[in-house]
């Protein structure tokens, strides 16, 4: 017993002499990380530089695949659409979400009760569910274009289904609410002392709004830019549901060349997509790393 | 004392709940403009596709097209 107690006792002393507990804590999701994310990520990486040769079966590194992916019109214009529409959806998204995000932060009421649970109702439908929906709400003859001729008595509604307009309005739909939950975040960071120190010293609305609202909303507005832009710019089913045929978004486009086989120009738009994402995430990350050393935007 | 026939008080009864009714929503819409435009803009894009989805699966289920 004395002899068991003793190794007990050097096994203590080494565990808190090294210290491993927190290296143990984060272990299991960085293990997961590099299990299911980076070898994953690395292997595709790896094989989009890489080509084989058919005659005697030797591998060597080439761009023949990003020339490949390159020459292809369609390819370089799905890219095109991509960046475009995402570009376009992350610009709407903050300015339909801006508004509303403004309101519930400085309204107190049952109105503004009912807008915000409107407001994130979205969070809990899914996205095929969702895109269903706006298919027979705004396409031809739909509920939307039936309520605008009974009402106006204007029959010329441009159904924005299947098309561009249509992924649009079902990526700020499925976005709605976590950018309204980010921006409101940031909002009440804005302590109301400076606002009521503005207005008594004689500062309208439009003075509080552009001189201390809209400055120290920056980095939240930098944040869900970037996170708007990574959901979208990889947005799968709203793009295949609602979108047309051609030019389709860089998800559907990736599924569709995968089921036929052509897993290099997959891999290579994987790249493509990994490097753009990697650039607006480290926008992401910069944010928050400034954020955390001034300790939040108004202490 | 002249008394007013019961039908005559009950219109005006009737009149000054509707005034008032709409003096208050008058109010309402004043204070609240912003807000209220905005939860009729939410009503109409975001219940309006769900409330399409509700008639849609419970109608198809019955086995009508609505």
């Amino acid at each position: 017993m004395p002899v068991m107690s003793s190794i007990i006792g050097r096994v203590q002393f080494v565990w808190n002499k090294l210290n491993l507990t927190p290296y143990l804590l984060v272990a299991p999701p960085i293990l997961i990380m590099v299990l299911l994310i980076i070898y994953p990520a690395s292997l595709s990486i790896f094989d989009s530089f890489t080509v084989t040769d058919l005659e005697t079966g030797t591998a060597f590194v080439s761009l023949e695949n990003y020339y490949d992916f390159f020459e292809v019109p369609i390819a370089r214009q799905n890219l095109w659409y991509t960046i475009t529409t995402t570009l376009v959806t992350v610009f709407l998204m903050f300015v339909v979400c801006f508004p509303v995000s403004y309101y519930l932060r400085f309204s107190k009421g049952p109105v503004s009760n009912m807008v915000q649970v409107l407001a994130l109702f979205p969070m809990f439908v899914p996205a095929i569910i969702t895109s269903y929906a706006l298919i027979r709400y705004l396409g031809e003859r739909g509920w939307l274009d039936r309520i605008l001729q009974s009402a106006t008595g204007w029959g010329g509604f441009p159904a924005p289904y299947p098309g561009t307009e249509a992924i649009v309005i079902g990526l700020i739909w499925e976005g709605l609410p976590i950018t309204v939950l980010i921006l409101t975040a940031g909002l009440t960071q804005v302590s109301d002392g400076l606002i009521e120190s503005a207005r008594d010293v004689g500062a309208n609305w439009f003075q509080v709004f552009f001189t201390i609202i809209l400055p120290l909303m920056r980095r939240p507005v930098l944040i869900v830019l970037t996170l708007n832009f990574l959901s979208v710019f990889g947005a799968f089913t709203i793009p295949f549901v609602l979108g047309d045929a051609a030019p389709q978004m860089l998800g559907p486009y990736m599924a569709r060349l995968y089921t036929s086989s052509q897993v290099s120009k997959v891999q290579v738009m994987a790249v493509v997509m990994f490097i753009i994402s990697s650039a607006v995430g480290f926008l992401y990350v910069r944010a928050i790393v400034s954020e955390q050393r001034e300790g939040g935007l108004t202490s | 004392m002249t008394s007013i026939p019961q039908e005559l008080r009950d219109r005006e009864l009737w009149s000054a709940f509707f005034t008032n009714t709409r003096r208050s929503y008058r109010f309402m819409m004043r204070q609240d403009w912003f807000g209220l435009s905005m939860l009729a803009l939410l009503i109409l894009f975001v219940v309006g596709p769900m409330v399409n989805v509700f008639i849609w699966a419970f109608t198809e289920r019955a086995g009508r097209y609505p």
